[in-house]
């Protein structure tokens, strides 16, 4: 609307305000604010797409008599809440000019020509790019029997023992790290079964100390029991060591534990599966008993405990809100899953994964890894996994403010562990 | 950001240090004296949302560190660059078989050292070489898990291929722990035919130079000034026939734009003729002799290159481009710099690379650069019977000297945000070297005026740069 009279206004939507509209239902956020305005209005929602149309781009003409009422309340709402103003047309000689957000990945083009045309030099520069943490199993023996083993493994980054015995070999593992050379890897995950059970566990870690990237050794408390002084060894320079707790603990293990770590030995996270509130109590209990620093408490869905999940980790709006999201954060969700994007996983059966949830990309002897990860960016389908592909994420208006679908929600085979669509 | 006239107007109060509070507290009006008429409500509505936007750090005074401090290298800094260097990179001969008008080391540039026909001594570059590697093997290599750059330039490289064969062969016997080389070659292609075998075997990434079809490539003779575009065309169907796979994977072609050719013309002669995509340069405009500026110009911008790129949806515009991509906030350079956040720090800047980062090169003569694309006269050390000869602190004191001259123009240049000029490209010698980029607060204003101005006639531009 260039042909606007001086009685007229500019409507203005704030550069800071990112905007989503399905249908006749929109949703505004102001992302300095946290605030948020949805509605489900014809008019309204017309008004709001033609504010955000290329055309318009932030800025749209209105004649004194084509506010209506209902438009005039919600002018006057996105102007107490600082989403935009109503500006006399006279403060400009010509329609003003904003900024307005729109994600513009320059090379995203250039990506895409070397994702159908890997030259060697592409190829290293996706590798190069897109790389970032693998997680390596080196073998998949353990002694334990513990009852989340099967399922863990899809939810987080956890020790796993399938029915069958694999293991990779020191060759074969070495030839997966100098696979890697050239790629910005900044942090390899070594786990089993149990790690202990590997012949080469040592030469592996003598090996990995010369690389000046942070590795980290998965245990299950119950293996780092048996052997608390090698599982000392493992530490280092950039080594962490990540022990794996889950309830119930067994009879005086935790004391055990706790005995046999050097007190003050820096490098060791202890890691609560928590499947309820009661296990919640009992690690916070551990946590302050033995004065532990380095932990981290991580849900655990064990199929009968969604009511734990819903009650306290399902999203809602208010969380939405109080997280302010930034522009940032919402284009990443727009074009990439963040959990998953440039990670590897290889399981002792040499198959590699861009998610352990998804089919496999490849097997490594038999495929470059830099072709795996040329194929997981064409035709994979965990990293650029978006919640715009999911139903019933697709239609739904938070569906890039929400965080990235997780492995719980792969597990679980359901996206929306939230509490937003009403 | 479009504001309102009263926020206008209050930004200028509050920079000029006026208590907002009390002014409107006691309705002081007149101090709010703007054109367009307003009552103390609206005031009361803009001030609060003047207040949430200084909430929100608008206004604020940016966190601002001026060059010399940003850029004021020390020995350990030097050498920190040099082992963790992206490319190791060899005039492999001063001696080239083409006489292309706009050459680097041609009629038009001053600055290199003079071209006798010399080619790189193997011993002095095996010397460099091992230093490098020794160095690569320091706790302080960071870029583990990165190929290293392993570059012939020249001349023409295949001028000397003896050389760069004793050279491969060499660094294929050095163990590296956690990288490997990655030969690369700058060509013309006109001895491809006879050294393609060693160039395949050895996995070389090849950069072929060509302007384009045979009247783009007009500029590009042979020493009997008659066309090189039939020997050349003729070895790359060559190498494309002997290894369709190598052709694919390792060949790029590049083009400089000039009056004879066309970007979109040049882009879609090697698109229909090798399915390729050819990385177009401009002619390199600095150390440009004073008496061949005009005819420089002319070859540069005679057809008006510059305007034709500009005129071309997708390259967008150039002036709005750069302003847009730096201060719009919204684009991103790939996707694994989406991550990296918005910028809330503002960094007196150059373009110009720390020393070594990028690459080492040694030259013919035996001096060493941090780049090929810098005029040679400014070496930072010597490779001299076998022995390198280079002192960090000798080389910081010179980049800190040069940053030390520019400090005065770059902390008041409002442009330094968006800054991509090389030093290296000014004329530094004088004592307070002139940048052609330069511009003041009231240069800046009139440029950002004009530009959103264009902006706000052609909203276009604006959807062009963002992709919309």
């Amino acid at each position: 609307m260039n042909n606007i009279n001086k009685d007229d206004f500019w409507l203005i939507l704030h550069p800071y305000i990112y905007t989503h509209i399905i249908g006749d239902q929109f949703l505004l956020l102001n992302t300095l604010s946290g605030e948020m305005i949805r509605r489900s209005d014809p008019e309204l929602s017309f008004l709001v797409k033609q504010l955000n149309s290329k055309k318009n781009g932030y800025v749209l003409g209105l004649s004194k008599k084509g506010i209506t009422s209902k438009k005039e309340d919600f002018i006057q709402e996105i102007r107490n809440k600082y989403f935009g103003d109503l500006m006399r047309s006279s403060i400009s000689n010509g329609k003003p000019f904003q900024m307005y957000p729109k994600l513009n990945l320059q090379n995203i083009q250039k990506e895409m020509v070397y994702k159908i045309l890997p030259s060697k030099l592409l190829k290293y520069d996706i590798v190069k790019e897109f790389v970032k943490t693998v997680s390596i199993y080196i073998n998949s023996e353990c002694s334990q029997s513990c009852s989340h083993c099967t399922s863990s493994y899809y939810q987080f980054v956890d020790c796993y023992k399938p029915e069958k015995k694999w293991e990779l070999n020191v060759n074969e593992f070495q030839g997966i790290v100098e696979e890697l050379n050239g790629s910005s890897l900044e942090k390899l995950k070594i786990l089993g079964g149990n790690i202990f059970c590997h012949q080469g566990l040592d030469w592996i870690k003598d090996y990995l100390d010369k690389i000046p990237i942070v590795k980290e050794y998965y245990l299950n408390y119950l293996n780092f029991i048996d052997q608390p002084k090698r599982a000392q060894i493992l530490l280092g320079e950039g080594n962490r060591l990540v022990i794996t707790i889950h309830f119930p603990v067994a009879k005086g293990s935790i004391e055990r534990m706790f005995e046999k770590l050097i007190s003050g030995l820096k490098g060791i996270s202890v890691r609560f599966l928590i499947e309820s509130e009661k296990n919640y109590e009992e690690a916070i209990g551990i946590i302050q008993k033995y004065r532990l620093k380095d932990t981290q408490l991580t849900p655990y869905y064990n199929q009968k405990n969604l009511e734990f999940f819903e009650d306290h980790l399902f999203i809602t709006e208010d969380a939405l809100a109080k997280s302010r999201v930034s522009f940032t954060q919402i284009f990443t969700n727009q074009v990439f899953n963040q959990l998953s994007f440039k990670t590897l996983t290889i399981t002792a059966d040499k198959k590699v994964y861009g998610n352990i949830n998804h089919s496999s990309l490849g097997r490594v002897g038999k495929d470059l890894l830099m072709d795996l990860v040329v194929k997981e960016m064409n035709s994979g389908n965990s990293w650029y996994h978006t919640r715009s592909k999911v139903i019933p994420c697709k239609s739904c208006l938070y569906q890039n403010i929400c965080p990235p679908i997780s492995n719980y929600e792969y597990y679980m085979d359901k996206y929306n562990v939230c509490q937003i669509q009403k | 950001m479009i504001i309102h006239p009263i926020i206008k107007k209050l930004i200028q109060l509050y920079n000029k240090g006026v208590d907002l509070d009390q002014q409107i507290n006691e309705r002081n009006l007149q101090l709010f004296d703007i054109k367009n008429s307003f009552d103390l409500e609206q005031l009361k509505y803009y001030y609060t949302y003047f207040k949430f936007l200084k909430e929100n750090g608008y206004f604020e005074k940016s966190k601002f560190t001026p060059l010399e401090k940003m850029k004021k290298y020390n020995v350990e800094e030097i050498k920190y660059h040099l082992i963790n260097t992206d490319q190791i990179s060899f005039e492999v001969t001063d001696a080239c078989n083409l006489r292309c008008e706009y050459c680097g080391y041609g009629e038009f540039y001053s600055g290199y050292d003079k071209r006798e026909g010399k080619e790189i001594d193997f011993d002095n570059a095996k010397a460099l070489l091992d230093y490098i590697v020794d160095l690569k093997k320091s706790v302080m290599n960071v870029k583990t898990y990165r190929n290293i750059g392993f570059s012939f330039y020249g001349g023409e490289p295949l001028l000397n291929f003896p050389f760069i064969e004793k050279m491969v062969n060499y660094a294929n016997t050095i163990k590296l722990p956690y990288n490997k080389f990655l030969f690369q070659m700058t060509t013309n292609g006109l001895f491809l035919d006879k050294y393609m075998d060693f160039i395949i075997n050895h996995d070389f990434a090849l950069a072929i130079s060509l302007d384009g079809n045979k009247e783009h490539n007009a500029y590009r003779v042979l020493a009997n000034g008659k066309p090189s575009f039939d020997k050349l065309t003729k070895n790359i169907e060559l190498l494309k026939n002997k290894s369709p796979e190598y052709f694919e994977k390792n060949v790029e072609f590049i083009s400089v734009l000039h009056d004879k050719n066309e970007p979109y013309e040049v882009r879609d002669f090697f698109m229909e003729k090798y399915n390729k995509i050819p990385r177009l340069l401009p002619l390199a405009n600095y150390g440009v002799r004073e008496e061949k500026k005009e005819e420089f110009e002319r070859m540069k911008n005679g057809n008006n290159t510059k305007q034709k790129i500009s005129n071309k949806k997708d390259f967008g515009d150039l002036n709005s481009d750069r302003f847009i991509k730096t201060y719009c906030g919204y684009t991103y350079s790939k996707t694994s710099t989406l991550t990296a956040g918005g910028k809330n720090h503002r960094f007196v800047s150059t373009g110009t690379c720390h020393p070594f980062e990028k690459s080492v090169f040694l030259t013919v003569n035996g001096k060493i650069l941090p780049c090929e694309r810098i005029p040679q006269k400014y070496g930072l050390g010597w490779v001299k019977e076998k022995k390198v000869e280079l002192d960090y602190q000798k080389v910081a004191e010179f980049y800190n000297g040069l940053y030390s001259k520019l400090k005065d123009k770059c902390n008041v240049c409002e442009r330094s945000d968006e800054c991509l000029k090389c030093i290296f490209h000014l004329d530094l010698s004088s004592t307070k070297p002139e940048c052609s980029d330069f511009i003041n607060r009231e240069q800046f204003k009139r440029r950002t005026t004009g530009i959103l101005s264009s902006l706000e006639l052609d909203p276009k531009i604006y959807q062009n740069v963002v992709g919309d």
